[in-house]
């Protein structure tokens, strides 16, 4: 998925999505009669879609939590939120499809799907984890 | 050993993803998860690892919130905002937190005029 849309899928979905001059944090999602999330108007395109995808994936599975939760609790949510937000950004198949078209470094998948190396690294692990790569 | 299921459901795996994980067979997990088997003292922590919990709280000696909020009677209402981030969470500063809460007052206030 673009950041157009992701953009798209949160307006779809009624989430409320504002760029902010944020200095503490790239990304906050905060849940009050919905769900609406801050981005830092300071992120290059590709952190932005990480962020973007990261975020909607909270709101999608209603993984949020208060400042007094547990540690367990706030990585099962951020493990679920990412898991949300691979299989839009950099879904398996398409990775699969990408590999036989020749791409087969990180940094070219990386390019190829708009994100950062670091992301595209990340996501592999977590396909290795689950035994899909 | 039900948290091991609470644990894996709550993360959204199936018990084929979870045994591939952790590589054991799928009956495996199912056998823990519905108690017919206990794992090994080195399988309990390779859960705990996974899960990123205490063998404690795998074990169901303890809790999984120590501090939840109604530990925190005292706390404004800011302390039950419910939020998340993107990036590390394992250490929340006062300063981020305090941006959270001004997102969180824009949020409402924005609601408010538009009533």
């Amino acid at each position: 998925m673009t950041n157009e849309a992701l953009m798209g899928f949160a307006e779809t979905r009624g989430y409320d999505v504002f760029y902010l001059p944020l200095t503490e944090n790239l990304a906050i999602t905060v849940e009050c009669n919905g769900y609406h999330v801050a981005l830092s108007q300071h992120m290059e395109r590709a952190k932005e879609k990480e962020a973007l995808a990261h975020e909607l994936g909270h709101c999608e599975y209603g993984g949020v939590y208060n400042r007094y939760s547990a540690y367990d609790i706030k990585a099962k949510s951020e493990y679920r939120a990412n898991k949300w937000a691979y299989s839009r950004v950099v879904p398996i198949q398409q990775i699969r499809l990408a590999v036989r078209r020749g791409l087969i470094t990180t940094w070219e998948l990386a390019d190829d799907f708009g994100v950062s190396c670091q992301y595209m690294q990340q996501a592999l692990e977590y396909y290795k984890s689950i035994g899909m790569v | 050993m039900n948290r091991i299921r609470d644990l894996r459901e709550a993360m959204g795996m199936q018990q084929k993803e979870l045994a591939i994980a952790l590589k054991v067979s799928q009956p495996t997990i199912s056998d823990w998860e519905a108690g017919r088997k206990q794992p090994s003292a080195k399988s309990t922590m390779r859960l705990a690892s996974f899960f990123k919990v205490s063998v404690e709280y795998l074990l169901g000696v303890q809790g999984p919130s120590i501090e939840t909020p109604t530990t925190h009677a005292n706390s404004t209402t800011d302390d039950d905002i419910k939020f998340a981030l993107f990036g590390d969470v394992s250490n929340i500063t006062d300063a981020q937190f305090e941006e959270v809460k001004q997102f969180a007052r824009f949020v409402k206030e924005r609601a408010s005029r538009d009533k």
